[in-house]
Order: C-alpha cells, then structure tokens, then sequence
C-alpha cells in the first residue's frame, strides 16, 4: 500500500480508539483509511468512491497474524492525501475517499451519505498533494 | 420506561457529557435517549420523528426527585434499539423514531443533520439493538 495517513495530534482521548473486527492475515499497513466493510462492526481496507470511514488503523496487521481485532482512530487530524490528477482538497469543506488512502471533496450532498465523509480539509491542496484534514468520525 | 440504550464505549473525555436542564416532576432511567426540549439547553426523553438528539441520559432521575440537571453523554459507543416496521443499515445514520427508538435517517438537509443520533454499526432489523456510534 501507499499513501497512508500520517497523524499529526490526537484528539478527544488519544484519538478516540474504536475497535472493529478485520479479517484474520488481512494485510493492513498503520495508518490506513479503513471503511466500514460488514456488519457487525467490521472493518478493512478503504479503497473506493461510496466507502464508508470507519477510521485510521492504528497498528500494522500482516498476513501470517491472526488477530482480528483493531482498534481505529476517529478523531484527530491528519495529513492526508489528495487523488493524484483527479482530486483536491478546499479548506473549510469535507472530504471523501475515492482510492486507497487518497481523497477528495465529498459531493453527496445527503445525510444518508454523511458516513462517506473522512473529515474537513484544514488546507487547500491541489491533486497529488497532501494536506490537514480534521477528522471526527460517527454520529 | 423501555428500550432504554446500554453504553458500551465512553469516548472522547468521559463520553463528553453536556449538562442539560430537566423538569423535575419527569422520572428518566438512566440511557434514555433524551432530545432537544425547549430553549434555554433544556432535555427531556425523546418521543417521537422529528425530536432533535441531544445524548444518552448518564444517570436516573426520578419524578419530583428535586433534581433539575442532568448530564447527558454525547460521544460514545451505544447499543440502541430500532422501532417496530423499523431497522438500521451499516454504517448509515438512525434518527429518533419513537421513545427511546430509532430508524433509518433520511433526513436530506443541514438541518436534517442535527436529527441524527448516530451512525448504525450493524445491519439491523426491526424492535433489535445494536451498535451505534454517538457523536453529538
């Protein structure tokens, strides 16, 4: 994987750890966008326009561990990236995933899509650059 | 009362309790589900569609008890339970839809927004509960 997250300050209590279930050997570098993948409580790998954040992960899980818990933060803020050539980040207006680890801004104007919503870009940043982005997830 | 929420997951400080102005002649069991009442900060259990989420009563209060504040958790993670015809949807939002009952928000407005009690951590059918993640 690459462009993974690199939290700057911890917010709430250390960050607001939730713990959601993820798939025994499923290959998670630290610091991964995570989307709600099945229910109940279950996370892995964000990837996808239309995913919905359950959080960044906290620890690296590799394909030969076992455990199937993890803990995700959701709320701190961030450096994240934006899409290379398509996406962008507007200070002041939210986000949303649309590949691994890289976003842009969210367009659905909706509350049923409020869960796609990684958080609000704290910078303006082109295409293919990272940037601040304050990040307070449920709700 | 019934259906009250069960907290499972404080977060934030504690579960960033907000101190809320109550009537004292009103009995509410501790996880109640308490709403927007009337201005100013003032709570009361929710009732019905429409009723504006403030958070999850922390304590029991009974009628005419001489209390008239109460601090309502706002950040956390809850087991509440879907109205009957009801349900929740992974990862979407519930709105209040009864007395301590939700279902699926679709509310498609800013104002809207403030209808939301929390993002549904499970597929849900209805009068079951299940995990919801509270942030007021």
């Amino acid at each position: 994987m690459a462009n993974e997250v690199r939290i700057i300050t911890l917010l709430g209590n250390k960050g607001d750890p939730v713990e959601y279930t993820i798939a025994a050997g499923a290959v998670i570098p630290k610091n991964s966008i995570m989307k709600i993948s099945a229910s109940p409580q279950t996370a892995a790998l964000a990837t996808t326009d239309g995913d919905l954040i359950a959080g960044i992960s906290s620890c690296e899980s590799k394909a030969t561990d076992t455990f199937t818990k993890m803990a995700l933060i959701t709320h701190c803020v961030a450096e994240v990236y934006a899409t290379a050539a398509t996406g962008s980040m507007v200070l002041g207006e939210p986000v949303k995933i649309t590949g691994a680890n890289t976003v842009a801004p969210a367009d659905d104007d909706t509350v049923e899509k409020k869960g796609e919503v990684l958080g609000r870009a704290n910078e303006t940043v082109a295409a293919g650059a990272s940037g601040e982005v304050l990040i307070n997830l449920g709700g | 009362m019934a259906n009250e929420a069960t907290i499972t997951t404080l977060l934030g400080k504690y579960g960033n309790p907000v101190e809320y102005t109550v009537a004292d002649g009103t009995a509410i069991p501790k996880g109640s589900l308490m709403v927007m009442d009337s201005s100013p900060q003032t709570a009361k259990i929710s009732a019905a569609a429409g009723d504006f989420f403030v958070g999850i009563a922390n304590s029991e209060k009974k009628a005419n008890d001489g209390k008239t504040k109460m601090a309502v958790i706002t950040k956390c993670i809850a087991e509440i339970t879907t109205k009957g015809g009801g349900s929740a949807v992974l990862g979407a939002p519930v709105h209040i839809d009864g007395v301590n009952l939700v279902d699926v928000a679709t509310d498609d407005t800013c104002a809207g927004a403030t209808l939301v009690v929390a993002q549904s951590l499970e597929t849900l059918g209805a009068s079951v509960k299940g995990a919801m993640f509270v942030n007021v």
